[in-house]
């Protein structure tokens, strides 16, 4: 319905009619509502249209794996052709939450893979998964499955992935990226190349599987439609063959520069011709010429993961003016981003992570700054995703930022804590600015240190929080009052993490209970009251409180990596769920109820 | 709320349409909202719920009878005691006595919080740690023989020695 809201006497004629509109056509007209808020607005007007839309629901994205039962997702939706699960807190990504927290796929693929038999499409993030959990789902949807995608998953091994190359002759996606996977052996991507010809993508990227070149290359032969191969490190000279077959290539990652200084193994090396997306490892000053010949071409490029200097990072960008996506560590510099600002107009998405903390092991000058940061603003005016790690930062940039970039959808910034000196704290003005031009924000993310932000500057951003469903904030706030005006002003905000602010518990109770959109808090360093109790404040139906101590010294969990769990605050998360109480907490999680 | 876009006017318009035919079939009951699995009220769980409303914290108001028992978690300086099969009188009149302990006053600065360092993505870790040995094996001055046997460099890359300490921070 077109034009604006109608008046309630023509919507009461129209409803006159609404007994004659057969089914089959508000099938139809369903079909073409795709925004998911839209779905759910559509399917509360009335029991049939509820019914109307389980039926023609294609696709469904649960948050939280603990926010429903797997059964009453298949009731409702029977014919499901897609599915997304996210499992842990995010946190985990950052070795905060042990392995053996939960998330297990195993209830959702016992009770889903065989009677949704229209499912083609699984994705499942920061979840366990283990090799009985493929090997259900291959059994039950092998035939049909066309994507699986496997994100910061742990649990499994190769195994699982010869059974799905064996079983899954349909797939053209498989993503298994920054999972943690048990190699047994590289024969599951020899059985991939023997037994599949439509695969469209392949990522395992930042997992350590060891693969042999002659499988990619026989890979690259049978998958004519081969378009994007994110791989683990494989030394770039072992891919010659396979760069010359895979011809449709458009989207590289995980070649390895194994013998830094000796480019004349390497400059054999030819990229296929359709190459646009591109990231390489251990790429160093000597090795950055491979990539001139079609720097012109490149629209995405990752430098995450390379031996760069500043001045490299210069050099490479100034050749890249088509460049859509860029990925560098901090040790661009604020030079770097100058030339990003002054060559990269089509920019849309900048990500600036963290380097090395040591400087003395290599050159890394400064880190990124204000400056930085205020010319890729203004130049790069087609950006909707920030992520930047700094060392300085001003009111003034961020300002910036909020002037130039309309279109800016996800905001990320973290301020580093190495600097002791920081140019303009509170950043409270710059963060109103931010939050009042960028009207199209639906996610933002704000890691300070204490004193960076203050009670009235968290009240700007509870106030101007608009469309804003996802939040993170760290060091932010100065007392339990500028909490609560926070929390007055979001009305859309649907899941929240706090980290290491000073709010005792009560005021983290009342905020939650302000918040009408929230679904999901997740909270690490806070005061703790005395008796804990405070927490409970709030409590209500269907919401779920659990507690996870902090944990002596001796009692660390180790994460599958071998490397213990550090750190050892509390922490509390509480979430919306209609499946009631965890029954899979481990011990060292404790749920809060009310007697 | 920013401008209203078009997915805006379509859920305010479903909206209108909504209580339009809830007023033309009054016992229809109303659709429960919940994610994207929205059902009907459980009584039962509701029922449970109600015995702890947020205002009853404050409240002197005698709690509810309720048969059985169940754990009780207390949590005090820092410390965790779990009692099980505690009775809901029992932990009632608890709660009622921890509330009614007075809380010191907040100071003026809140006291400050232990460091919580900034983490890193654990697969920029990974590599980190990898580049710190190929930098020190190339920095050797066994160059020489480390570019002649590549074979020790890529077993750094497959099994990398994780021994720098951890900092962490979520973003």
């Amino acid at each position: 319905m077109g034009g604006e809201v109608p008046e309630p006497r023509r919507l009461n004629r129209a409803l006159s009619f609404d007994d004659w509109v057969p089914d089959e056509a508000l099938h139809l007209v369903m079909g073409h509502v795709e925004d998911p808020r839209d779905r759910e607005a559509a399917s509360r007007v009335c029991r049939r249209w509820h019914r109307i839309d389980a039926l023609t629901r294609k696709h469904v994205t649960v948050a939280f794996c603990y926010a429903a039962r797997p059964a009453r997702l298949r009731e409702r939706f029977p014919r499901l052709e897609s599915l997304s699960l996210k499992g842990k807190p995010r946190a985990a990504m950052y070795g905060l939450i042990p392995d053996d927290w939960g998330a297990y796929a195993a209830p959702w693929i016992d009770e889903l893979a065989a009677p949704l038999e229209c499912l083609k499409a699984l994705h499942l993030r920061r979840m366990t998964v283990t090799d009985a959990d493929i090997a259900a789902l291959v059994r039950a949807r092998g035939h049909m499955l066309q994507e699986l995608k496997l994100d910061k998953c742990i649990g499994f091994s190769t195994d699982a992935l010869r059974l799905v190359a064996r079983s899954c002759r349909s797939l053209r996606t498989l993503f298994l990226e920054e999972c943690h996977i048990t190699d047994k052996g590289g024969e599951w991507l020899h059985e991939l190349a023997v037994n599949n010809s439509v695969l469209v993508t392949l990522n395992f990227y930042m997992t350590e599987l060891k693969v042999a070149p002659a499988d990619l290359e026989l890979l690259a032969k049978n998958c004519k439609s081969l378009i994007s191969l994110k791989m683990s490190e494989c030394d770039l000279s072992d891919l010659i063959s396979f760069f010359q077959t895979a011809n449709a290539l458009q989207d590289f990652a995980g070649g390895a520069f194994y013998e830094v200084g000796e480019l004349t193994k390497y400059e054999k090396v030819k990229f296929p011709p359709r190459l646009c997306f591109l990231g390489l490892t251990y790429m160093g000053t000597n090795e950055m010429p491979v990539i001139f010949p079609f720097s012109m071409k490149l629209k995405k490029l990752d430098l995450q993961y390379t031996f760069l200097t500043t001045e490299d990072h210069c050099q490479i960008i100034a050749k890249c003016p088509n460049l859509l996506i860029l990925e560098v560590r901090n040790v661009i510099g604020d030079r770097g981003l100058e030339v990003v600002g002054d060559t990269c107009k089509k920019l849309r998405r900048l990500r600036i992570e963290r380097g090395d903390d040591d400087p003395g092991l290599q050159e890394e000058q400064g880190g990124v700054s204000q400056l930085g940061l205020t010319a890729v603003a203004v130049g790069c005016r087609e950006l909707e995703y920030i992520a930047a790690y700094v060392s300085d930062i001003t009111n003034g940039a961020l300002e910036s930022i909020g002037t130039f970039c309309k279109n800016l959808y996800d905001f990320r910034l973290v301020l580093l804590d190495r600097e002791r000196q920081v140019t303009d704290l509170p950043l409270d003005n710059g963060v109103c600015a931010l939050l009042r031009n960028c009207t199209k924000l639906r996610r933002f993310a704000l890691y300070l240190r204490p004193g960076g932000l203050s009670d009235d500057g968290l009240s700007y951003i509870g106030q101007y929080s608009g469309n804003i469903q996802y939040m993170l904030l760290g060091n932010v706030g100065e007392s339990d009052h500028g909490l609560i005006r926070f929390a007055v002003g979001c009305t859309n905000l649907q899941k929240l993490e706090l980290r290491s602010c000073c709010f005792s518990e009560r005021a983290l109770s009342l905020a939650v209970l302000q918040m009408p959109s929230l679904r999901y808090i997740w909270v690490q360093g806070y005061r703790a009251s005395q008796t804990g109790l405070d927490l409970l404040l709030m409590a209500r139906p269907f919401w779920n409180i659990e507690f996870t101590p902090p944990s002596p010294e001796s009692f660390n969990h180790m994460t599958e990596d071998g490397e213990p769990c550090v750190d050892s605050h509390a922490q509390v998360l509480a979430y919306y769920s209609l499946a009631g109480r965890r029954s899979d907490c481990p011990q060292w999680v404790i749920p809060l109820h009310p007697a | 709320m920013a401008a209203a876009g078009s997915s805006s006017r379509f859920a305010v318009t479903c909206g209108l349409l909504s209580q339009y035919m809830r007023e033309r079939q009054q016992p229809q009951p109303p659709v429960t909202v919940l994610e994207a699995v929205a059902e009907e009220e459980e009584e039962e769980d509701a029922r449970t719920m109600q015995l702890f409303p947020p205002r009853a914290a404050a409240a002197d108001g005698v709690a509810t009878p309720s048969a059985g028992t169940a754990p009780l978690t207390i949590f005090y300086d820092g410390r965790m005691v779990v009692v099980d099969d505690v009775p809901v009188e029992k932990a009632a009149e608890l709660m009622r006595l921890a509330g009614s302990a007075c809380s010191p006053p907040q100071p003026a600065h809140a006291a400050a919080l232990p460091e919580m360092p900034i983490a890193r993505k654990a697969s920029l870790q990974r590599f980190l740690q990898k580049r710190k040995h190929r930098i020190t094996t190339t920095s050797e001055p066994y160059k020489k023989a480390a570019v002649a046997s590549p074979a020790p460099e890529k077993s750094f890359a497959v099994a990398p020695v994780k021994d720098e300490p951890a900092t962490w921070l979520g973003l």
